[in-house]
């Protein structure tokens, strides 16, 4: 199975974005067990590629449809971390940036050590 | 006193010191965990030679770029990591922090004391990877860098900035000659610059370590040497990464264009280390299972010995790598690469080691390419004579075997070979002045010993050095020691010493 099979496998696998139990089983029953791995390993990375997680130390307070406006491709998932304290983590496929009071407080000690040491 | 001024002038300058920007990473994940060598997927970011952390606290180092996954081998312990743990970039190259306080010090590739002492945080980032200097800053190697063997100095000279290789099989004293020439350092001829030494111990036991470390702080020389340990027991990476370490540490000190000697010890461990880390990596396996580039690793390290002109510092480091043969096989796959890559060899023989000849030089095996250029005028005029002696002692005794009747020539040679030979036996951790080794020369070259016993010239040669030590004789010892080429008339004075020598003591048969 090359590259190219195996991304029309992938993009088949979804239904309006949101993948498709039915598609999904009906392609793996078609395929030999070298090729189900790679399958799978093709649509996390889809999966990944095409989301994006937003992490907040709260529920709510903010804007989501602002958000998905920046990003108007891929699908949004929200969780919750309230070790961030304030401000919110983004991963995006393997980009990752955090702009919160936590990062901040360790950029501080970071800087007062190497200050005092 | 400090004025209020300065203080609040200090103050501000360390609030501009801190820059908040939003944290930007690239991240990936643990996939797989493999003796040390970890496969993570995402990392798109990720370069070659890249420091990574992992679960935000385990150190490693990106050695392998692939179209869906990094491979990563580990600087710190492994036990801990599993899969699905983060993985991070930090985007610094590695590299290990050096500043002049590093002198004395025992490090691990890293730059991480092993000594017990404080951390050295403030120095300059030196890249662990670097290009070696280009043919336009370098010149010829023609300043000497004494060992204080003289089996060595005398035939096989090593100049500054020079890669010579010292090989043999194991326990045959590879080690004592790299440890006495760093011992020799602090025995700086007259307007010679000084020589800084790092030592690089890889896959040693720590016993092993420890006792080199004892023995050069007690010849009073660690102060100006750096250690750096990747022992038996440390991970594949550090063992792999210690030479380029020490290679970055010496660049620094080439850098303010001070003269740099490194020992390499050995890079036979280094070369099993990569080997392992290559085979884990699934490259695929060549020549006795090393991978195709260990030539690049062993080339790419010995290239970075150096000496620069005067525009670039005129700074040098001279390599003293050491490989260890099996069974004395020089043909195999590592010696030769290495012999192939270095400006000459030095070859121990077990059974020279065995008939008791300490150092055990063979040498007929052992060359330097850089030759008589990398003497001083003092050495050259003497050695010369001594080589060819040598060089026709050897042929002679093959022809001797035969117990044919020699003629009084052929006999007188080889007694005088015999004793030569003698001659250069020398103890470990007692590396001579030259020119105390230049005294040793003219006493076997010009005829001096041809009546003294066989078996008491070791004794001879230490009661003439005690002699010649004197007050009386300081003259005499000063030319030999200032490095001039030495004229019949420059002779004389050395054979009256060594005469009156004779008068005062009873060796003769």
């Amino acid at each position: 199975m090359n590259r190219q099979t195996l991304k029309q496998l992938v993009i088949g696998s979804y239904n309006n974005g949101d993948l498709d139990a039915k598609k999904v089983n009906k392609i793996a029953d078609l395929l030999t067990k070298s090729e189900l791995r790679l399958y799978i390993k093709a649509l996390k990375n889809w999966e990944k590629q095409n989301k994006i997680t937003i992490e907040v130390p709260t529920e709510g307070g903010f804007n989501l449809e602002e958000l998905q406006d920046v990003f108007p491709d891929k699908k949004l998932v929200i969780s919750v971390d309230p070790s961030l304290l304030l401000g919110m983590r983004l991963t995006d496929n393997d980009d990752l940036y955090e702009m919160s009071l936590k990062n901040s407080l360790e950029k501080i000690t970071e800087h007062i050590k190497e200050q005092y040491d | 006193m400090i004025d209020s001024n300065d203080i609040l002038k200090q103050l501000e300058d360390r609030v501009k010191g801190f820059h908040y920007d939003a944290k930007t990473q690239n991240v990936g994940r643990v996939e797989v965990n493999h003796d040390g060598v970890i496969t993570a997927s995402g990392l798109s970011k990720a370069v070659m030679g890249e420091r990574v952390l992992i679960a935000g606290s385990v150190s490693g180092v990106v050695l392998d770029l692939t179209e869906d996954s990094v491979s990563i081998i580990l600087l710190d312990e492994s036990s801990d990591i599993k899969e699905g743990d983060t993985v991070s970039t930090t985007g610094e190259l590695l590299g290990v922090i050096v500043s002049d306080d590093i002198l004395g010090r025992v490090v691990n590739p890293l730059g991480v004391p092993l000594d017990g002492k404080s951390a050295i945080k403030k120095g300059k980032l030196m890249p662990l990877e670097r290009i070696a200097a280009g043919v336009v800053e370098r010149i010829d190697v023609d300043a000497p860098l004494k060992t204080g063997i003289k089996a060595i100095d005398a035939m096989i000279p090593i100049g500054r900035g020079q890669r010579e290789l010292i090989i043999g099989d194991r326990g045959l004293g590879k080690t004592a000659i790299a440890v006495d020439t760093i011992i020799n350092q602090k025995n700086l001829g007259k307007g010679q610059k000084r020589v800084l030494s790092v030592y690089v111990a890889i896959g040693q036991k720590q016993s092993t370590i420890a006792q080199i470390i004892g023995k050069l702080k007690e010849e009073g020389v660690l102060e100006n040497t750096v250690i750096i340990a990747a022992s038996a027991s440390d991970p594949a990476a550090l063992q792999y990464l210690a030479p380029y370490a020490g290679a970055a540490i010496a660049e620094y000190f080439l850098e303010k264009g001070e003269d740099v000697l490194i020992v390499y010890d050995d890079l036979t461990k280094q070369a099993w280390a990569y080997r392992q880390i290559s085979l884990v990596l699934g490259r695929p396996a060549g020549r006795e299972a090393y991978p195709g580039d260990i030539f690049y690793v062993h080339s790419r390290l010995l290239e970075r010995a150096v000496r620069l002109n005067k525009e670039n510092g005129g700074g040098s480091i001279t390599a003293l790598p050491i490989i260890e043969t099996q069974a004395g096989d020089i043909s195999a796959y590592i010696p030769t690469n290495v012999i192939s890559i270095t400006d000459g060899q030095i070859f121990v023989e077990a059974e020279l080691f065995n008939s008791g000849i300490r150092p055990a030089i063979n040498v007929g095996f052992s060359v330097s390419r850089v030759g008589s250029a990398a003497q001083t005028g003092a050495m050259k005029s003497v050695a010369g004579k001594m080589k060819l002696e040598l060089a026709q002692y050897r042929e002679l005794a093959a022809f001797a075997q035969f117990g044919s009747e020699l003629d009084p020539e052929t006999s007188r040679q080889l007694e005088r070979g015999k004793r030569s030979t003698e001659l250069f036996k020398q103890n470990q951790y007692h590396p001579l002045p030259e020119e105390y080794e230049i005294l040793s020369i003219i006493a076997v070259t010009r005829g001096h010993l041809d009546d003294i016993p066989v078996e008491d010239i070791s004794r001879f040669e230490a009661e003439l050095h005690e002699f010649a030590g004197g007050k009386k004789h300081q003259k005499t010892m000063d030319r030999l020691a200032n490095g001039e080429k030495l004229k019949e008339d420059d002779l004389k004075p050395v054979d009256e010493m060594i005469r009156e020598f004779k008068k005062g003591a009873d060796f003769t048969k």
